[in-house]
């Protein structure tokens, strides 16, 4: 039911902006529309309704207490993957409320490089004596008993948590942790419904290239954030890779983003749809490479005009291996941590390493040609005070 | 007080000349002392990172590569050796010889502790201090002491004590006049290597100017900022006291004073003057200051607005702004008359601080120059 809800929030919300905006007076606010209306908000909007099944699921499943067996559990696994894989498709579009303190973690705690998560865990799983805990109070515990790697931790993990550990302890943590997931998944879908305005207002006596450029910029630098995380966080540190270069080191498989379950390359997949939809939607960023390339011709007749069409084919056949790559490396199964460990350190290695240089081509692509061409600038020095 | 530990210490042997990726004829290094030459962190699309050193026409004229992305330098008072440290949260200290006849060797930072990338030599040059985190101590701001020994062919530097900063999250620091004051803009923001930059006080930070005295690490004077969500964190000496930069981590429609002046006896005093509009257009950060060497004006930087603000020293107040898009480094030149300025889109600008003008000296397309600029020479 808050699912419909939320759904008919946005298409009023849509609606009203689109009804505003026929016809685009730039280019930049082409994108921006883009970017909000067909993009951002319905990511966010799919996110909180998966994470709102997956409670519903999680309260079906625990409430009133009953002995989860092998099938529900299965199921409730499969909805994380949903909500998970959903989160990942919205890191494409990086800026916005997520950029805000602690919203992020509270939706994704991660990188966990000391294992947080089963640190903070394992005390409230094991301590019998300890009263059942409200979603509120166990937020309040720690950012690492929030989010979608607590849940993964509660449904995945196999160390520690294995059948006599699912009990009415287990569930009631499973419980108040995926009701706090969707709280913070809703939370954040809201926000960018309020938020949307102020993407998109513009005033009509001013120029509307000048007063969306920084916009844009904030967009385009969410896109060259994806793939920086993707290419060093994903896949650089976990291959422990030495200036760009594959060593005899073998990987750290707690370092893959999502080991427990072995969702990792879906994850990175996940991401990569998002933002080749974000780069060849109609007013998305192939749009306004070809925009602002012919505004560049206009302008300066005298210069070469930078090829974007070489570019274009660049970028679209970056997207489309390292899709291929990470869908080849689906086919040997990452589907478990079992599965990560073979990929990270058996043959398809190379593969992931081919991944991890194809994202890194990619990046390059947008951080120098694309930006050549479209005069985008995106700084340096301010992306987080130092 | 710690021990001293054989892993601390590094030296720089005279083992050959150094290979540079870019090619230096053999008159560079007579240029390189013959005039004022800057020097500042860079790194370029594709993450590759450097130490770079640029001449006044604004051409980078020799680099060395460094392992991540750098920050602050301290150069030795023999104009030799220069430590360039990483960017927080630090990994590594770098040395190099300016004259490139002996190899870049680098040191990582001791058990528990990353640097915050800046530093600063005593001036008999027989110490560095630097800024550090002590991470697993609720980020216990801690000022780590260097002992430097060089000769012609060698700089040697080993870790040989460390005191408190008085505060978390120590960034930029400065050695008074009388050698004896170190001054250190404590931010006040807590963070923790494993989980990246991520700010994990904000609710209880609390940021300061900590005034202490080297040979005891006791605090001699403190200044708290005026508001809770206000960073203190780059600063350059003047006179009895420093100028501080500020960032704000409060609400994004906030416009609150980002540059103070701080002494021992007057506290922290804002400067004065600066219209809300640009107060404002400088979006809450200040990435680098520098002061003229007469003591007469400071220049401040702000990236986020992308813009240069000039102030006058003599009444603390503002002068003017300018714009310069994402615009990190600031050094006077050694006339006072002029500010190199380095900006994150690879271009290098010269300010006429009288005439009120900005010039385009040159641009690196795909390099990218880091917050802080140093003269050197």
């Amino acid at each position: 039911m808050k699912a419909l809800f939320l759904s008919i929030l946005t298409i009023i919300s849509i609606f009203h902006g689109v009804a505003q905006a026929a016809t685009f007076v730039s280019a930049e606010q082409q994108l921006l529309q883009v970017m909000t209306d067909e993009l951002t908000i319905p990511a966010y909007r799919d996110l909180a309704n998966k994470s709102q099944v997956l409670n519903d699921s999680v309260v079906k499943a625990c409430h009133p207490y009953k002995n989860v067996d092998i099938q529900q559990l299965a199921d409730l696994q499969q909805q994380w993957r949903l909500a998970a894989l959903q989160w990942s498709a919205t890191q494409a579009y990086s800026g916005g409320p997520v950029a805000e303190p602690f919203r992020f973690w509270n939706v994704q705690f991660w990188p966990d490089k000391k294992d947080l998560v089963q640190q903070k865990f394992r005390p409230l799983l094991q301590n019998a004596s300890e009263r059942m805990l409200t979603p509120e109070e166990l937020a309040q515990k720690s950012i690492a008993l929030q989010g979608l790697g607590a849940l993964e931790y509660l449904l995945f993990d196999q160390r520690f948590i294995g059948v006599n550990e699912r009990n009415e302890r287990w569930c009631n943590l499973l419980m108040a942790t995926a009701f706090n997931l969707q709280q913070a998944s809703t939370q954040t879908y809201t926000k960018w419904l309020e938020d949307r305005a102020l993407w998109l207002y513009y005033d009509e006596e001013d120029d509307p290239q000048t007063q969306f450029s920084s916009k844009v910029g904030t967009v385009f630098l969410g896109v060259l954030v994806a793939l920086d995380v993707t290419k060093g966080r994903k896949l650089g540190e976990p291959l422990r890779l030495q200036q760009g270069k594959l060593t005899e080191n073998p990987a750290n498989i707690y370092f893959f983003e999502y080991w427990r379950s072995g969702t990792s390359i879906q994850s990175i997949r996940a991401m990569l749809l998002a933002l080749q939809k974000l780069y060849i939607s109609e007013g998305g960023l192939r749009t306004f490479l070809f925009a602002k390339e012919r505004q560049l011709s206009d302008n300066d007749a005298q210069s070469s005009p930078p090829d974007a069409v070489a570019l274009d084919a660049s970028i679209k056949r970056g997207f489309e291996s390292a899709l291929s790559l990470s869908n080849a490396l689906l086919k040997t199964s990452d589907a478990s941590e079992g599965a990560l460990v073979t990929i990270a350190n058996g043959p398809e290695r190379d593969q992931l390493y081919s991944l991890y240089t194809n994202i890194r081509e990619l990046l390059l692509l947008f951080k120098s040609d694309y930006t050549t061409i479209t005069g985008i600038k995106v700084g340096f020095n301010s992306n987080d005070g130092d | 007080m710690m021990a001293i530990s054989r892993r601390h210490l590094f030296k720089l042997f005279g083992a050959g000349l150094t290979a540079s990726l870019f090619p230096v004829v053999n008159s560079a290094f007579a240029s390189v002392v013959a005039q004022p030459f800057y020097l500042s962190a860079f790194s370029d699309n594709d993450d590759n990172h450097f130490i770079g050193l640029v001449n006044n026409a604004g051409s980078l004229v020799r680099q060395w590569p460094v392992p991540a992305r750098g920050h602050g330098a301290a150069v030795l008072s023999s104009g030799r050796w220069v430590a360039f440290f990483s960017r927080r949260p630090g990994l590594w200290l770098t040395v190099v010889d300016i004259r490139n006849e002996f190899s870049p060797v680098t040191l990582q930072p001791s058990q528990g502790r990353h640097w915050y990338g800046h530093g600063v030599f005593s001036h008999d040059s027989n110490l560095l201090y630097t800024s550090e985190n002590d991470y697993d101590n609720d980020g216990r701001g801690v000022i780590g002491v260097y002992a430097v020994s060089t000769s012609g062919t060698a700089c040697e530097i080993v870790k040989v004590n460390e005191f408190s900063s008085h505060g978390v999250g120590p960034h930029e620091l400065a050695l008074m006049d009388d050698g004896k004051t170190l001054v250190v803009a404590n931010g006040g923001i807590q963070t923790h290597p494993d989980y990246a930059r991520m700010k994990l006080n904000l609710d209880s930070m609390r940021s300061t100017v900590s005034f202490i005295d080297v040979s005891t690490g006791k605090l001699l004077a403190e200044h708290a900022a005026p508001k809770q969500l206000l960073s203190l964190r780059h600063l350059s000496l003047v006179g009895d006291g420093v100028i501080v930069g500020a960032q704000y981590q409060g609400n994004p429609q906030d416009s609150p004073m980002l540059v103070y002046k701080a002494s021992q006896r007057a506290g922290l005093v804002p400067f004065t003057g600066q219209p809300a509009a640009d107060l404002a257009a400088c979006n809450q950060y200040i990435a680098s200051v520098a002061t003229s060497p007469s003591g007469s004006y400071a220049v401040t930087t702000a990236p986020r607005g992308n813009r240069v603000s000039i102030w006058s020293l003599e009444n603390n107040t503002w002068l003017y702004d300018m714009d310069a898009f994402d615009v990190g480094g600031a050094a006077f030149s050694l006339t006072g008359e002029n500010v190199m300025l380095s900006s994150g889109d690879g271009s290098i600008h010269e300010l006429d601080i009288k005439a009120r003008s900005i010039k385009e000296l040159s641009v690196a397309a795909g390099l990218h120059w880091d917050n802080h600029l140093q003269i050197f020479g």
